[in-house]
This record gives structure tokens, sequence and C-alpha cells, in this order.
């Protein structure tokens, strides 16, 4: 799926802003979704999904992972 | 974490990023240098204030279709690749990603087949690519199962927070309602094609098949 990466020439500036303003490098949270529908409600309010976990309460649970 | 999140703390400052650019980078047609000025500008935009704190990042699935861009344009950038039951993603009503990527990511001839069988060959697609690319990140990749966080979150964290030098807690600030088990497909069609597209995948990532 992914494709051959051709940097040549490309300058980041990611790498500078990181060490200008003493920052750590980043943590990113990424997957595939599907615990909300398009509309913004929960899925177990879908009779064909499995998952019978209350988005909010999970989502105050663990915070960045568990709402992906 | 960060600005501008939704309900699902999604970042969204991402957002047109991520709209602008993942199919142009699975279809071999993006700009990079533009891409990695935008990067920062959402970074900036997300960050705010809190780009004081020590641990940082953020949270927007779509994250994965650009792995290796961000990776490389990121020095030391950490990933967290959050996988979920293929078969409760391809049943699902939120087919925002097959909607928006899967003609860039699965191949031509398949895009004719039912969707949730579009659906799954896309589960797997993605969440091989970036379980292979997680690869050559050694200990800057993280793998984790929803289905564990629901079981058992300081277990399925516990790798990610000795990583970060975090204190999990051991009691969790709200009860966890676990995930029922997840239901048949629905018909032997489904079934015969989760068999012969997909059951590496799930062997992989520890479902049944």
């Amino acid at each position: 799926m992914y494709r051959p990466l051709n940097l040549t020439g490309v300058v980041s500036p990611v790498a500078e802003y990181l060490i200008r303003h003493r920052l750590s490098a980043p943590i990113v949270v990424g997957g595939l979704g599907g615990l909300r529908n398009s509309s913004g409600s929960a899925i177990v309010e879908e009779p064909r999904n499995v998952h019978g976990a209350s988005y909010k309460r999970i989502r105050r649970c663990h915070g960045v992972c568990a709402s992906v | 974490m960060g600005h501008h999140i939704n309900e699902s703390e999604d970042a969204m400052a991402f957002v047109p990023l991520y709209d602008r650019y993942i199919n142009q980078y699975l279809a071999g047609d993006a700009d990079y240098q533009a891409l990695a000025d935008e990067l920062l500008s959402a970074m900036v935009q997300h960050g705010g204030s809190f780009l004081d704190n020590r641990l940082w990042g953020w949270k927007n699935p779509r994250s994965i279709y650009l792995l290796p861009i961000l990776d490389a344009l990121i020095p030391g950038l950490r990933f967290v690749h959050v996988v979920r039951d293929g078969m409760a993603m391809s049943t699902s009503d939120n087919q925002a990603q097959l909607t928006k990527h899967g003609a860039y990511v699965i191949e031509e001839s398949m895009q004719s087949l039912p969707q949730n069988q579009r659906s799954l060959l896309l589960w797997s697609l993605v969440n091989n690519a970036g379980a292979d690319y997680g690869k050559s990140m050694g200990n800057r990749y993280f793998v984790v199962r929803y289905e564990d966080v629901c079981e058992n979150p300081s277990k399925a964290f516990s790798a990610l927070g000795i990583s970060l030098g975090l204190d999990l807690p051991m009691v969790w600030d709200a009860p966890i309602q676990k995930p029922r088990m997840r239901q048949a497909p629905m018909s032997l069609e489904f079934n015969k094609f989760v068999i012969e597209i997909a059951s590496n995948t799930f062997k992989r990532f520890g479902y049944p098949c």
C-alpha cells in the first residue's frame, strides 16, 4: 500500500521546529476507525455491530486510544 | 491531546492535510515539500500551548495512511497503531475510510466487490502495511488492540507506558463494558472471502478466523 518515498530536495521544517521549541518527538495515534458512525452516534446503537462498549465511558477510561 | 479535537478526540487540525494528501500519496502523486510545510502548520495549530508538555502528539485514525511520510518528516516520531477486529470493522455502518481511501488502496479488479468484502480487504491491507512498516521503527512503534484495551487497559498499554515513562493506574476512572463477542458473518460467500483474503491478517493480530 505504501509508496516508495523520494524525498530528494525536500526540506522538512518539522525537525528545526522541534529543536527550536525544545519539544520531544510527537506520539501519533492511528488505525482504522469505526467506533462511531457517520452521524456521530455510538455503534452500540447499530444492531449489526458487535461491540457493547459505551463510547463515552470507554473514552473517559482510555483517553487517546480507545475511541479510534 | 491538543486543541481542536472533536468528540472522538480526533485532531481536527490534520483533517485538511489528510484529506488533501492521503490519496495523492497512495496514488504516487504527492508534493512532499508542500506536505511537509502543511504538516508543520497543522502541528502548530494542533499543539498550541500544549506544545510545552513533555509528551505530546495527536490522535487521528487516518495517520496510518501516511505513516512512512510522517516518520520521514518527523525525527523520532512514535506511532501507536490501534487495531480492531476486522470482522467488526467490515460490518460497521461507519465505512468512512473505505469511502475516502478505498479506491486508492484496493486494486481495481476488487473494487466491484460488496462493501463488507472491500471493507475487510481495506482492513487487511492497511493494518498489514502499518505493521510491516512498524518493524522498521523498532521501539518507536506500538500496536494496541482495541479489544485488549477494553479487557485490561493497564496491560494493553504497558509497553507504551514503560516506553513513555508513564505510571498507568491499576484501576481506571470508569467502569469498562467489554465488547460483546463478534457475531458471525452474514453469508457463506463472506465467510469464504474472510478465509481467502484475511485469515493471515486475523492470525497476525491475534483474532480468531
